[in-house]
């Protein structure tokens, strides 16, 4: 099977991914929103509330403050820890995904032409290179502003090391580019 | 920064998976060293370096009833700094042995790709076969994992086994893209030097 170009496997997933991106980044805009007016106001109302949780650890309980912000139509919540730190990555890890999703999708649109080596795929894929490593590097600086003694290098790292190879696809895909135009310049 | 061709960011990345290559092969040829005098050493009680490929009823860490249980302890040569340890198992060598193959070839096919990137011309056969063996590699490894963990430990799945056999298999998915993109690269590449 065909797994790019027109009518391929990539062609045809294009569609429920497009669904399900426009899907979550509404879900997300709006949980976004709910994270910005409780950072700003620290009030609860309707669709955000306080919770306590109760973890028990190496037989240690440990009680934590938890904050859940509620979807629209659903009883799904996205809840999080009650601190500068949860809060911030909460809200760093929704858009971090919205704008993956977002710019996949767009990629997928590039590459289910039959000519892929195109302008916008480049800007696309330089787009989400530089983004995956903005996104990256923020997460590092909130983990060492918020709690310098313990975190995870991981998830951070991750981002930038995909970031860097989206950059080298975006230089292939600008070779492939230069080559496709001097073939229809030929023509 | 010039990322692709001749004295580039790829020639850096690419001596780097060189480097780590050499690293995985030695520590796989030792390790096969090592299991491979252990088992001679303990079924004929003969003492060949014995002191670095230690293989025992009895560790210092471990306080099993002597006899219960084989142990090893690798140590790397002309040191005593300790390489690996454990219950000296055939299922311990064949998992050892699986890890230290994959990542060598790891390294290896990474190490060859990103070299190929090197190149003036970009869009080659060489790069395509390169890629296409590393997204081969890289897709085998979760069900080989899986295979060895079910079959040869007979014991279930854990949580952190899953996140890196799934980051290898996206990584397999995406070269295997990338094969693809080189694959057009190469048939445009080829059209524009026969119209020249």
């Amino acid at each position: 099977m065909k797994l790019l170009g027109k009518n391929s496997l990539l062609y045809w997933l294009k569609y429920p991914f497009g669904i399900y991106t426009v899907g979550f980044t509404l879900m997300s805009i709006w949980i976004l929103g709910l994270m910005s007016v409780y950072a700003f106001t620290n009030s609860t109302n309707q669709f955000t509330s306080i919770d306590h949780w109760k973890t028990e650890n190496h037989n240690q309980q440990t009680n934590s403050e938890i904050v859940q912000f509620h979807y629209p139509f659903t009883k799904m919540v996205l809840a999080t820890e009650n601190s500068v730190e949860g809060i911030s990555l909460a809200f760093l890890g929704l858009a971090s995904l919205s704008f993956i999703l977002i710019i996949v999708f767009k990629i997928l649109n590039e590459l289910s032409k039959d000519n892929f080596f195109t302008e916008n795929a480049v800007k696309n894929f330089k787009i989400l290179g530089f983004g995956l490593i903005a996104f990256g590097t923020i997460h590092l600086a909130i983990d060492l502003f918020t709690s310098s003694q313990r975190f995870d290098l991981t998830p951070p790292l991750i981002f930038i090391i995909t970031g860097l190879i989206f950059i080298f696809l975006k230089e292939i895909f600008a070779k492939g580019k230069k080559i496709q135009e001097e073939n229809d310049l030929t023509i | 920064m010039k990322l692709l061709g001749q004295k580039s960011v790829s020639t850096v990345i690419s001596y780097l998976f060189m480097v780590l290559f050499v690293i995985f092969l030695f520590h796989s040829v030792y390790q096969l060293l090592g299991f491979g005098i252990g088992y001679y050493n303990w079924t004929t009680s003969h003492h060949l370096f014995s002191e670095t490929f230690y293989v025992n009823d009895e560790i210092d860490y471990a306080s099993y009833e002597k006899g219960k249980y084989l142990f090893f302890r690798f140590k790397y040569p002309f040191s005593e700094q300790q390489m690996m340890t454990g219950f000296f198992t055939l299922n311990t060598f064949i998992f050892h042995t699986f890890q230290s193959i994959f990542f060598s070839l790891f390294f290896f096919y990474g190490y060859k790709t990103f070299d190929d990137l090197t190149d003036t011309q970009l869009f080659t056969k060489k790069i395509i076969k390169h890629l296409k063996t590393f997204s081969i590699i890289n897709l085998l490894y979760a069900p080989l994992y899986f295979l060895i963990w079910y079959f040869v430990f007979r014991s279930s799945l854990e949580g952190g086994m899953l996140m890196t056999s799934f980051a290898f298999l996206f990584l397999g998915i995406i070269l295997h893209f990338i094969t693809v993109f080189f694959k057009k690269g190469l048939h445009l590449q080829s059209e524009n030097d026969l119209t020249i």
